[in-house]
């Protein structure tokens, strides 16, 4: 009849450690998702010079455009880490309304989606397409995640940490 | 050279497919769900109601009477599973013991805590929420009923009013299909709340039932908008489908008020000035502003004029207000329209007044009546904005 005293012990110490710093893990999943998102639009604008455009709004070389496009995804999917383990691990695959719905189908391609794109860095025999379309795509389900947790959390139930 | 010019898509497509199978099957399995075993292990069903009881007893002291938190973290808001709080119930956590509640009723009290995480956001709760509050149950005493009723410019305002004091901290939402909005909170032994800005939107485009009680979910008290009030109160103050560019009738009127006031300023000074034909045209104006399309030709220029918006401040914004309205506003209008209606008869003999001497009388009524239409459409646009007021019943 008790849960298994690992799996409460990791929960547990998920929880406090969140509740720590917000008010509840909830509340810290909404701002490390938030955190995300932010730097998905560092991506996409560094990618996009990386491709020589916007140079006339972002004066990066691409060199330089390239090592912030990396370290900036380095530290999204850092920011995501917290998040897929409460979603994944805790909340689990859900359908209990349309948001949730959508949310658990696209989080649960996400990674996959990430480790694709990964792959297509990589990889350069690909057409030159691919690897925008990748990005662009991960970018996008990013986004829509934000909008079916993060978003609908701080509009319709609480904004603050 | 390239060695291999055509790359395989099987790799993408395999890693993207795996991955996305292992974080699904994660999902799935739910490793640390805190006590994902607790129901199916002990296949007990909670009781929400029984464990609303029990919560005020053993949990409130340090989660809140609502679950707004105190010495204990906070519930509201959390969407906590029944069986994941069962399992922190028997076993505790952190600095809560253990064994609070066993078997059915830790059970119950987690249905509730359940109930109140998932459809419960958090309200601010009150400096005065104190723990104590809950050594009275939410369902001991009789229930008070009361009357919510929506205020002030396009009914964003929320007040309510109980019969009977709050036996427990009470949250009190907006609800609609869509949406689900904390207003504010009355504390144990309140009888009102006041919010006079629950929007924006305005309340009665997102929501249709006011709730009151510890638990979204499950409310104590529900006041229901009905679609027809609604609708009703919407072409009053939000928005009418049938106006020019849809706007409120009383925007609308309004609107039209202004102009009727301007023209009949012109029509003034026109007498002044000696200016037989100005007198004539805005004589026009003000009978094709009261009774809009199709608008007339009067003054014998040969071109219909009209400076309104061609709904009619009579015949369209007056004659839908009072429909619309109800008694109060019907009994507005009616001076009104009579002042109006009054106005625009010498209106029509001032637009064929050949000179001033012979459009000075016309002129002098209509300009005589002004304040009395300023004034008259000021009661009336108190009347029709009002309030929207529905009675709050115990929920079923």
């Amino acid at each position: 009849m008790r849960p298994a005293p690992v799996t409460a012990d990791v929960a547990s110490a998920y929880a406090d450690a969140m509740e720590s710093v917000f008010s509840s893990a909830v509340a810290g999943k909404a701002w490390f998702a938030t955190v995300a998102v932010v730097l998905v639009i560092v991506q996409l604008s560094t990618a996009a010079r990386i491709f020589g455009k916007i140079g006339n709004v972002l004066p990066l070389s691409s060199a330089t455009a390239a090592v912030i496009h990396r370290w900036s995804g380095r530290l999204a999917f850092l920011a995501t880490l917290p998040v897929v383990f409460h979603c994944v691990t805790i909340l689990g695959f859900q359908t209990t309304d349309s948001r949730v719905a959508i949310h658990s189908v696209v989080g649960s391609l996400f990674y996959g989606a990430f480790a694709a794109k990964i792959l297509f860095v990589r990889d350069h025999r690909f057409p030159g397409w691919v690897l925008p379309a990748a990005g662009g795509t991960l970018a996008a389900g990013l986004v829509v995640l934000w909008l079916t947790s993060s978003y609908w959390y701080f509009t319709e139930v609480n904004f603050g940490f | 050279m390239s060695t291999s010019s055509s790359p395989s898509w099987v790799r993408p497509a395999g890693l993207f497919i795996v991955v996305s199978a292992v974080i699904y099957a994660l999902a799935v399995w739910q490793p640390f769900a805190p006590s994902g075993a607790a129901t199916a292990d002990n296949g007990l069903v909670g009781d929400p109601v029984a464990g609303e009881v029990l919560f005020a007893e053993g949990c409130a002291g340090c989660h809140g009477a609502a679950g707004e938190g105190g010495a204990g973290p906070v519930l509201q808001e959390r969407m906590l599973e029944e069986a994941a709080v069962a399992g922190v119930v028997v076993n505790g956590r952190g600095t809560m013991p253990a064994g609070v509640f066993v078997d059915q009723d830790a059970q119950d009290v987690a249905a509730f805590v359940a109930q109140l995480s998932g459809g419960a956001p958090t309200a601010a709760p009150a400096d005065d929420a104190a723990p104590d509050d809950g050594d009275e149950p939410a369902a001991a005493g009789p229930e008070p009923a009361g009357e919510a009723t929506l205020f002030g410019d396009n009914l964003w305002g929320l007040s309510i009013r109980l019969d009977a004091p709050a036996p427990v901290d009470w949250t009190v939402w907006v609800d609609g299909s869509a949406a689900l909005r904390p207003v504010g909170l009355i504390a144990a032994g309140g009888t009102a709340l006041e919010e006079p800005n629950v929007g924006p939107p305005p309340v009665i485009d997102v929501y249709d039932r006011v709730l009151i009680g510890v638990d979204a979910g499950a409310p104590r008290l529900v006041g229901s908008i009905s679609a027809d009030e609604a609708e009703r109160m919407r072409r009053i103050s939000n928005a009418d489908p049938d106006t020019p560019g849809g706007v409120a009738l009383v925007d609308g009127a309004e609107a039209d008020v202004a102009v009727f006031a301007e023209h009949t300023r012109f029509l003034t000074e026109s007498v002044a000035e000696g200016n037989a034909a100005n007198l004539r045209l805005h004589a026009e104006h003000l009978v094709n502003i009261a009774e809009g399309e199709p608008i007339e030709e009067l003054d014998g220029d040969g071109v219909a004029t009209n400076p309104g918006d061609g709904f009619g401040l009579v015949s369209g914004y007056l004659a839908a207000l009072t429909e619309d309205g109800g008694d109060d506003v019907a009994g507005a209008v009616g001076p009104l329209r009579d002042a109006l209606e009054q106005t625009v008869a010498d209106a029509r003999v001032c637009a064929e007044a050949q000179s001033i001497a012979e459009g000075a009388d016309c002129a002098e009524a209509i300009s005589g009546r002004a304040d009395a239409i300023v004034t008259g459409w000021t009661a009336t646009r108190t009347a029709a904005e009002g309030s929207l007021a529905v009675d709050l019943v115990e929920a079923g």
